[in-house]
């Protein structure tokens, strides 16, 4: 049992990220009023903005993750689990990141069946997509490709591009265990990481959810593929 | 996307920072809003939700001191201050799924959590407020207790929609559980969770055993969830119950024990275990709960001044007789200011107490304060409390003022034949003169008669006479199922023959709210509220949407 004197480490941890997120919406609020000034004026500083704006996302979704994967491994994590219509989630996703895409040439392609419904916890699973498609953003040549269908009884939502593709110590399947955080690297894979344990957190009648990185993605047209994202929830 | 706007739609905002009051107002602005309200905290938000009637209301969930955003939520809904049609979103920095795990009663229609980008914040809105216009009448069934119809509406939705499907089938789950419907709604969970396993099923399945009496498959069903959803804190409510009817009131106490650990917010399962303890004369343990309560529950609609003589009983039992008597007058102190209702619980509790504790000339002075309360507004004193109060009269020999509060009982539930056994029983007990006991009688032929004087002279035309009449007979027995039913049938025959007028209607609505049934509604009911309704949609612009072109 702990001491009452100890650091209450989560509680510490819950309340500085609850800080820092608030300064985060703070921030990123201003920032986009600013943005939005300058547009009409065709600023030269408009294009840094969005790239400011998005880091800043980037170090949301990083303080989210954090917390929660602590959580989790602290068996402290709820898993809010429900109903939740696809299409809505990849559109509020799209509109989250298009501006910042469009600036940089790269368009968002978005594919889901109107009425398509899954079942998972909508906070994890957004931060999981929103992680690799910001991911994609830094490697895609110019096109990101989000669809979501239903495979063999999972939902399953692809993120695809037209880059280089994965490299190797990243690639995972089904069957393979998925690499973990390697922090010698420049790329932590700490992303992946999260949205394979994200995946496996969602259980329905037996089965587990599941991750799978592949380069077969968007055709380059020069005998490779890009990089493909594949989350499966039961 | 561009062409939906907020244009005409009335909005609330509140956040204790102004930094984000300003930035949400930006983004609404964008979107063309102009009817904004803001609040910076608890009081001020409550207050504007009773005076105005908001489309959407954007609630922070940290307030800084004060009531939380769930707090106001709770409240708001409770008090019955938010319409089904307002869309009501809790803005966050946090994991949301915390506050589900503290939201008991309530939920906002969405979350949304910080930061969020002017895109996602229109795009939920304009999503709610389409969800809320498939739903309306079967929310608004549901609402006004029409439990049969809100299931009609549910089977026509499922029959077309196939995206919000566990959604409804949910909600025809609790409508036929409201309706004793218990072999019905047992076959719907289980067809559900043949498909998924899902903890809400489970958990209504567990109900209908428990109400089937199969105590056994109740707790198998209910152990169940607690051991694949460890966090799904309404498992454990229903676990405690099962406990209790089995005969292990312990085993009761420890499950509500552990669920009040994961949610500590939660006030109505404290007070839940707070109870379970002082029953199991564990009071280290219903001590602890009644000051959590105390503490925690400062800015919780739902903390009463049931939980200070909760806490006063227990010291007492304890032995410490000045706390017990510290937290009565701190309770005299706190609720001194509060609405009537809450007022008249804190005397209440005062009469309990001191007669517990065998003072009596306190106690004397507390049911004098009762009963001038309760001749200033009748309508604060329950039958339940009334019959206690009375009890303990007839005791200290102050037989006029037992038979008043035992008139108040038999005036609000002249037609409810099993109370009235109990009155009869309780009389006895107390040893009461024939006299006190020809009352019940009197009263209750009084009663009839001035009921039957209003139908006839409604049933005569003379529908004017019979409001007033009914009128005046509801507000001395505002409990009464009878009277209030006819008040509002006279009200409702006039506004037939007349025009809809919105505040006739809001007089028969009021009526029929305070009707109260065991399980299903009453025909008369059903065919009151359903003319109602009817009346209800013919008045102009009913539901305070002003309509934008979409």
């Amino acid at each position: 049992m702990k001491t009452e004197d100890t650091l209450d480490f989560p509680a510490v941890l819950a309340s500085s990220v609850h800080d820092m997120k608030n300064s985060l919406a703070m921030l990123l609020g201003s920032l986009e009023e600013v943005s939005q000034q300058c547009m009409p004026t065709g600023c030269p500083s408009q294009k840094k903005l969005l790239r400011v704006q998005h880091e800043g996302r980037r170090v949301n979704r990083d303080l989210i993750q954090l917390l929660a994967l602590y959580r989790m491994d602290n068996d402290q994590y709820f898993l809010n689990v429900d109903e939740q219509r696809v299409e809505e989630i990849l559109e509020d996703i799209a509109l989250d990141c298009e501006e910042l895409l469009a600036s940089h040439g790269i368009q968002l392609q978005v594919d889901v069946d109107e009425g398509l419904t899954g079942y998972f916890d909508r906070d994890l699973v957004s931060g999981v997509i929103n992680t690799v498609i910001h991911n994609a953003y830094q490697y895609t040549r110019d096109i990101i490709f989000l669809s979501a269908c239903e495979h063999n009884h999972y939902l399953m939502i692809t993120v695809k591009d037209n880059g280089p593709g994965y490299p190797e110590n990243m690639l995972c399947s089904r069957e393979t265990y998925v690499p973990g955080v390697n922090f010698g690297t420049g790329s932590t894979g700490l992303g992946l990481y999260f949205a394979s344990r994200v995946a496996a957190l969602h259980e329905n009648r037996g089965r587990r959810g599941y991750t799978e990185t592949s380069n077969d993605g968007i055709d380059n047209n020069d005998g490779t593929k890009g990089g493909r994202f594949a989350l499966y929830l039961p | 996307m561009a062409l939906w706007s907020l244009k005409g739609k009335k909005i609330l905002t509140v956040d204790d920072f102004p930094g984000m009051r300003s930035m949400l107002r930006t983004m609404l602005t964008t979107y063309g809003a102009t009817d904004i309200t803001e609040a910076t905290n608890g009081i001020d938000a409550i207050r504007l939700l009773a005076m105005n009637t908001y489309d959407i209301v954007l609630c922070d969930y940290n307030l800084g001191e004060g009531k939380d955003g769930q707090q106001i939520l709770e409240e708001a809904k409770h008090r019955e201050l938010i319409p089904y049609s307002t869309v009501y979103i809790m803005t966050t920095a946090e994991n949301t799924s915390e506050m589900v795990m503290g939201a008991v009663e309530y939920q906002p229609d969405d979350y949304l959590s910080k930061p969020f980008t002017k895109q996602v914040l229109i795009a939920r809105l304009k999503r709610l407020v389409e969800r809320k216009s498939i739903l309306k009448n079967l929310a608004i069934s549901a609402q006004q207790r029409d439990y049969a119809r809100a299931c009609e509406y549910c089977d026509e939705l499922l029959e077309k929609a196939s995206s919000n499907r566990y959604e409804i089938i949910k909600i025809k789950g609790e409508l036929l559980l409201k309706l004793k419907r218990y072999e019905d709604a047992s076959t719907l969970y289980t067809t559900i969770l043949n498909e998924r396993e899902l903890p809400w099923a489970k958990l209504g399945l567990g109900q209908c055993f428990f109400h089937l009496e199969k105590y056994d498959d109740a707790r198998f069903c209910l152990e169940e969830i607690i051991e694949t959803h460890p966090n799904y804190v309404f498992a454990h409510d229903w676990l405690a119950d099962v406990h209790k009817v089995l005969g292990n009131p312990k085993k009761s106490q420890r499950v509500l024990h552990d669920a009040v650990k994961k949610s500590p917010k939660a006030i109505l399962r404290q007070q839940k275990l707070a109870i379970t303890s002082f029953e199991n004369t564990d009071y280290d343990a219903s001590e602890n709960a009644y000051k959590r309560i105390v503490r925690i529950g400062k800015y919780s609609c739902y903390r009463s001044p049931k939980d200070f003589l909760g806490l006063a009983k227990v010291y007492f039992k304890k032995g410490k007789i000045a706390d017990a008597l510290k937290v009565i007058s701190n309770m005299k102190k706190e609720f001194r200011t509060a609405q009537p209702n809450d007022r008249m619980l804190s005397g209440i509790s005062e009469v309990f107490l001191y007669h517990e504790m065998h003072r009596e000339n306190e106690t004397r002075v507390a049911i004098a304060n009762v009963l001038a309360q309760f001749k200033a507004d009748p309508s604060t004193l329950s039958s339940e409390d009334a019959m206690a109060v009375a009890r303990i009269c007839y005791q200290l020999d102050m037989h006029r003022e037992g038979d008043t509060f035992i008139q108040h009982v038999v005036r609000n539930n002249h037609d409810n034949q099993p109370l009235l056994a109990e009155v009869r029983e309780l009389l006895t007990e107390c040893g009461v003169s024939q006299e006190t006991l020809e009352m019940i009688n009197q009263t209750r032929d009084e009663v009839i008669s001035i009921n039957n004087q209003g139908v006839e002279l409604a049933t005569n035309g003379d529908l004017e006479e019979s409001i007033s009449l009914f009128n005046k007979a509801a507000s001395a027995m505002p409990e009464n199922n009878i009277i209030n039913l006819n008040a509002a049938q006279s009200l409702i025959m006039f506004i037939n023959k007349s025009k809809p007028q919105e505040d006739l209607l809001d007089t028969a609505h009021t009526f029929l709210s305070r009707v109260r049934f065991d399980g299903a509604p009453s025909k008369k009911y059903l065919k009151l509220i359903r003319a109602y309704r009817r009346l209800q949609a013919a008045l102009p612009n009913d539901d305070g949407f002003t309509k934008t072109s979409q």
